[in-house]
């Protein structure tokens, strides 16, 4: 995203199904729980891409990758995963 | 009404398959066909009086195998009807919705949530008063109480100006230059239950004029991993532009609806003035009724007389009330010495009158040389407007224009203990 402040030409014209609205409005700071994935336990199965209601992880090389710019820490993920490879930690 | 699908389960239609026919239908029914022909997919819908017939039609068809590609949602209430209706648009659907009166008033959270979601859902309503002083018989509030939710609205006069303009509808509606949902309404049982030969359009010949709905931005189709949220923007950071690009696609939506308004004329053979105004005998006229839904028959006729009788008068059917026609009402009242809105609804303690006058009045204001404007209340909560009463209308319409003075601004047509 430009630096410049984006005007109506720029931002979508609905809340539903864009991109461009959440990438405008950080939500990450919601948080009050951080999810951490240990990569060594992750066997990259993809269960918590499929279930993350914000459709905010992606599978990495290592393992499930989180954007922390817009997860809001609901656990779904962590509640999820088959092999408890992800961590609720307490934002600091 | 005869039915359309026979208690047999044989579905022969005069006229036989894929051809443009004939049928007597009233305006639910009229309506109804409208989103069959549009191939509507989902419809969430739930009865209410004078919609019903619209509701069970539909049903029908649903149950009889005729619309195969739809799905008929029966949820627990008007407020879940347009719930659906957001989540199925937003899912890729073309959508219809039919209601009228307290179900609509029960919608109004939803409604303005499609709007802002600019998801291009299509309601038909059929005009009945609210609740209370209401009746099961119609005036315009329950689809004028829309007017600030960002809906398209346009106003039908009878059965076969009700199935134009709904399938018209979903083509404004889905163009990529307004993405807004659109409200087609006429009055309930004058309209809603009056049965006219009405011309059905080939069906192969609307999925040409009519392509599959896709909206361009908004999918929530899990394959394509989009992030979807409802959230609010925060301290409303984008409001503000939101709303203005709401604004704007309204402005497009006159220049859509006259093109979409042309289009079908050159298909099917029917036109509805330019697609936001249509002008009746306006030529010299000094004076000028403005009418919206069945009124605007009523008031025709009257002009015919009057005109034979050699008075100056002439009429403008206000087809589009959202987005309101501004440029073609100034344009139609150029030279123009008094002007009467017919306003079938109600606003106590309004500025000046009914909602249609209050617009107008605002649309002429800043004309330099601008008509005397009379604002005419009648056929409130239901109450039948006669011949007798829209002639009333225009002859103070004319008087004013002759006098070039208004005894007053607002006149209560049919007040019973008035002397007017």
């Amino acid at each position: 995203m430009s630096s410049r402040t984006p005007t109506w030409r720029d931002i979508p014209i609905s809340n539903l199904g864009s991109t461009k609205m959440t990438v405008l409005n950080k939500t990450g700071d919601w948080r009050t729980f951080k999810p951490v994935v240990d990569v060594d336990t992750c066997i990259q199965c993809g269960t918590c891409v499929t279930f993350c209601p914000e459709g905010i992880i992606t599978m990495g090389d290592m393992g499930a990758e989180i954007d922390y710019y817009f997860c809001k820490g609901c656990g779904v993920c962590a509640n999820e995963c088959p092999v408890k490879a992800i961590e609720m930690v307490k934002e600091e | 009404m005869p039915s359309q699908s026979n208690r047999d389960g044989k579905r022969g239609i005069i006229g036989g398959n894929n051809m443009s026919k004939r049928m007597l239908l009233d305006g639910n029914h009229a309506a109804a066909w409208s989103a069959r022909l549009a191939k509507a997919q989902v419809i969430p819908i739930y009865p209410i009086t004078p919609q019903t017939e619209c509701c069970t039609q539909l049903s029908e068809f649903v149950e009889h195998g005729e619309m195969p590609w739809a799905s008929y949602v029966t949820p627990e209430s008007e407020h879940a009807v347009m719930g659906i209706a957001c989540g199925a648009s937003a899912g890729g659907a073309r959508v219809f919705t039919s209601s009228a009166a307290q179900g609509v008033v029960f919608m109004e959270e939803n409604i303005w949530i499609a709007a802002g979601n600019r998801l291009p859902i299509v309601m038909c309503i059929v005009n009945r008063a609210i609740a209370n002083p209401g009746s099961l018989r119609p005036d315009c509030n329950d689809s004028l109480l829309q007017r600030d939710a960002g809906w398209i609205q346009l106003y039908c006069e009878d059965a076969q100006d009700a199935l134009d303009t709904g399938i018209q509808m979903f083509k404004i509606c889905e163009d990529e230059r307004v993405y807004l949902p659109g409200i087609f309404a006429f009055e309930g049982y004058v309209v809603g239950h009056c049965a006219i030969p009405v011309e059905l359009p080939d069906p192969e010949e609307v999925d040409d004029f009519l392509p599959p709905y896709k909206h361009k931005f908004i999918s929530l189709d899990p394959e394509l991993r989009k992030y979807t949220t409802t959230t609010t923007p925060r301290r409303g950071e984008f409001g503000t532009e939101r709303v203005y690009q709401m604004q704007v696609a309204m402005e497009n939506a006159k220049k859509v609806i006259k093109e979409v308004n042309e289009d079908y004329a050159k298909r099917f053979g029917r036109k509805y003035g330019n697609g936001l105004i249509e002008k009746y005998r306006c030529e010299d006229a000094d004076a000028l009724l403005i009418t919206m839904g069945s009124i605007t028959g009523t008031a025709r006729k009257i002009v015919d007389d009057l005109r034979e009788e050699g008075e100056p008068i002439g009429l403008v059917k206000l087809r589009s009330f959202r987005p309101f026609p501004t440029e073609d009402l100034r344009e139609a009242v150029k030279g123009v010495k008094a002007v009467g809105f017919v306003d079938r609804n109600r606003s106590p303690g309004s500025s000046g009158g009914g909602i249609g006058r209050i617009e107008t009045a605002n649309a002429l204001y800043s004309l330099t040389e601008k008509p005397l404007l009379l604002g005419f209340f009648v056929g409130l909560v239901g109450r039948d407007v006669m011949p007798g009463d829209v002639r009333f209308i225009a002859e103070k319409v004319l008087k004013a224009a002759e006098t070039g003075k208004a005894e007053k601004d607002t006149y209560w047509v049919q007040l019973k203990g008035e002397e007017i």
